[in-house]
């Protein structure tokens, strides 16, 4: 089921567009990504999404329909620009948040310290928020983020002041949030934390979709066949099947020529005799289908 | 609860829950004395000096006035010139010479009236010296028949030179009243309207803005913070209301200045309507500022902004007792920021036609009606521009944002 359907959204703000025609869904027990370069035009389908902005064309569907005043208690949004107040204790800001989104005082009483303790913050929660680091402050805004159980999540940037531990810690509580079935929307530049959180995802630049799928799929769609050999001895100059050979630190990078697979490249290189250490077909990265795709989207706009 | 008043609880115990409100709740009355003490300095340099003249129908005047040769650095005196002829006495107000003329009826002894006619009204250091140079010559008249009333002192009722106004005197006792109000509402605008900018600030300061609009609406938001921050101030007036209870309670029967109060009811109504209305208007602005700038800093800077023009009034007391319906008097009537304490100035000093207390009220109306606007299209515009301002005149463009 689709806890959000985005349709045809366009938005401009006097003569800049900042999002045209984009369209997509974020369906229940998935983490989403949303991503983009900066000033894509993430944040304003975000606010589009979350009834801050109205679309100027366009409809988005929020769990099942348009947004409620009831709705907002099950969604859980974490903005890239955020905060806590500052000259307040932790504890006494979250309970405020968490009673916002509809929280009895007794569940927050309940859920609030075992938040604490699970985020390492039980200690700090006296403390003011300008007493705390940033990673702290983070994670509390994560748990403002989660502790009303929303069953939309939202997240922007979730890493980004985090340590390598606050960083696992926060992507095992996603993870565990996926598979209680809750939607999860990420927008974030670290594509590393894409690729191995991300079910699907949607790349948009310059307020247009450029590119949108499952993982399997976008690097299905953009493979090149090329393979990365490390021969036991030196390559021939040539090789039939094979359009480019570069070298690759010790390795040799085979391009092949269109139409051919990786199979029947290594069919090519054991009937020519090559005898091989290692033999690994190159899988693009999600880096470099970023960087690709932006750059095309570019090319075409000029 | 719903958001709102969540919103408004939040608000309303995090400022007054705090050291820092209790500190400066203590403060604002010593400011306060600071501020009188200027003012009163300001009006003493500008108090008028010139004779006043005297026709004693009653012939109770047998005592010689007794002038110092030499007063001291701020002493002032007030000379009485005798008149016979009111025609004479008129003539020498009129020409400037006198600052009005006081009558003593015949039948002072039974009214205990006197009148005073002048173009302006009668100020307190010509009343002090009527008012003891009386009572000199009734003490001494062996045939005055209640000698006990004497120390009531007189009634008074002023005429202007032409006779086209009349009203009953404008004592100290009817202007400590409003002056009292218009320091509250001061107050008021100081406390609980800059509480209100600073927490509009802070929500952009400190990027809580974004998660809040995503759980409570634009109106539930200002709305909370509006009425919480109300809540701040009315909580500031009530504890001030408290000591100036208690402080009269203790010292009225020991001092009898305080039992002479005299707080006229559509006076003190006109106020209290015209601050209500003045607050919306003010705090309408600070909102607009509050949503407009990126730093408390800056908000801060932009306090002055508003402070300044509310107390215009007061930097103008002399203005207001000499002139009390002049063009300065009137313009800062109307003009929204100082309309309370204009008008309730005035109103003390003089008497000031209905109609145009009237037209002030549905100008501030009006001017608190557009504040209101522009502050929920600032808030719309502002509240998520974090990194720079935005200019007043965007505010009035049909069509405007980032993405």
């Amino acid at each position: 089921m689709s806890k959000i359907v985005v349709s045809n959204i366009s938005k401009s703000f006097g003569k800049t567009r900042a999002v045209k025609d984009i369209s997509f869904d974020v369906r229940a027990g998935e983490i989403f990504g949303l991503l983009g370069p900066n000033g894509s035009g993430k944040t304003t389908t975000i606010r589009i999404i979350l009834d801050i902005y109205q679309p100027d064309s366009g409809k988005v569907a929020i769990l099942g329909g348009p947004m409620t005043a009831d709705k907002k208690n099950h969604i859980g949004y974490l903005p890239e620009e955020r905060g806590l107040y500052q000259d307040m204790a932790l504890e006494r800001v979250l309970t405020y948040m968490a009673s916002l989104k509809g929280m009895a005082d007794a569940d927050i009483k309940t859920k609030l310290p075992a938040y604490l303790e699970k985020f390492d913050l039980a200690a700090h929660a006296k403390k003011k928020c300008k007493e705390l680091s940033k990673g702290m402050q983070q994670k509390g805004q994560v748990i403002a983020t989660l502790i009303h159980d929303p069953e939309l999540i939202i997240i922007d940037e979730p890493f980004a002041a985090l340590d390598p531990i606050n960083t696992q810690l926060v992507k095992d509580v996603l993870e565990e949030e996926r598979d209680k079935g809750k939607a999860i929307v990420m927008c974030t530049h670290q594509m590393s934390q894409v690729e191995s959180l991300c079910d699907r995802l949607v790349l948009v630049d310059q307020g247009r979709v450029l590119l949108t799928g499952s993982l399997e799929e976008i690097a299905e769609h953009y493979k090149t066949n090329e393979v990365l050999i490390k021969p036991v001895s030196a390559l021939p100059a040539s090789l039939p099947d094979v359009r480019e050979i570069s070298r690759v630190n010790g390795s040799y990078k085979l391009s092949p020529e269109e139409g051919v697979t990786p199979s029947q490249l290594l069919e090519t290189l054991v009937s020519n005799g090559v005898a091989m250490e290692s033999y690994k077909v190159l899988v693009p990265s999600l880096d470099e289908i970023f960087i690709h795709v932006v750059a095309e989207g570019k090319k075409q706009n000029d | 609860m719903t958001k709102l008043f969540k919103v408004a609880k939040f608000e309303y115990t995090r400022n007054v829950f705090t050291k820092r409100f209790w500190v400066a709740l203590l403060l604002v009355p010593l400011l306060f004395i600071l501020f009188s003490l200027i003012s009163t300095f300001i009006s003493f340099k500008s108090v008028d000096t010139r004779p006043v003249g005297l026709i004693d129908r009653a012939g109770i005047i047998t005592q010689a006035q007794k002038l110092k040769e030499k007063p001291g650095l701020f002493e002032i005196q007030i000379e009485f010139v005798p008149f016979t002829d009111e025609d004479a006495a008129k003539k020498a107000s009129l020409a400037g010479e006198h600052q009005g003329y006081i009558i003593i009826p015949e039948d002072y002894t039974t009214s205990y009236e006197i009148i005073w006619k002048g173009n302006k009204a009668i100020t307190e250091e010509v009343m002090d010296f009527a008012t003891q140079y009386l009572s000199e010559n009734l003490i001494v008249n062996e045939t005055i028949p209640n000698k006990a009333r004497i120390e009531e002192g007189m009634n008074l009722r002023l005429e202007s030179l032409d006779g086209s106004i009349k009203s009953a005197g404008a004592s100290w006792q009817r202007i400590i009243p409003p002056i009292v109000i218009s320091m509250l509402y001061f107050a008021l605008v100081m406390g609980s309207g800059n509480y209100l900018l600073q927490s509009l600030v802070e929500e952009k300061e400190n990027r809580t803005i974004e998660i809040m609009l995503t759980t409570v609406s634009h109106k539930q938001l200002m709305a909370g913070k509006i009425i919480g921050n109300i809540g701040v101030g009315v909580t500031q007036l009530l504890v001030w209301a408290v000591i100036i209870a208690v402080a009269l309670f203790i010292f009225r029967a020991r001092i009898p200045l305080l039992s002479e109060l005299i707080p006229d009811p559509a006076l003190m109504a006109l106020s209290l309507v015209l601050m209500l209305v003045s607050f919306v208007f003010t705090a309408s602005v600070l909102a607009i500022f509050g949503a407009t700038v990126t730093e408390s800093q800056e908000g801060q800077q932009m306090i002055g902004l508003v402070v300044v023009p509310i107390l215009l009034p007061v930097y103008t007391l002399s203005v207001f007792m000499n002139s009390p319906n002049g063009v300065l008097a009137r313009i800062l009537s109307f003009f929204p920021f100082s309309s309370p304490l204009a008008m309730s100035l005035r109103m003390a000093f003089t008497h000031v036609p209905t109609l145009e207390i009237l037209l002030v009220l549905v100008v501030q109306v009006l001017f608190a009606i557009g504040a209101m606007w522009l502050a929920g299209r600032a808030f719309e515009l502002g509240m998520l521009q974090f990194n720079k301002k935005v200019s007043l005149f965007k505010l009035f463009k049909k069509e405007a944002g980032d993405a």
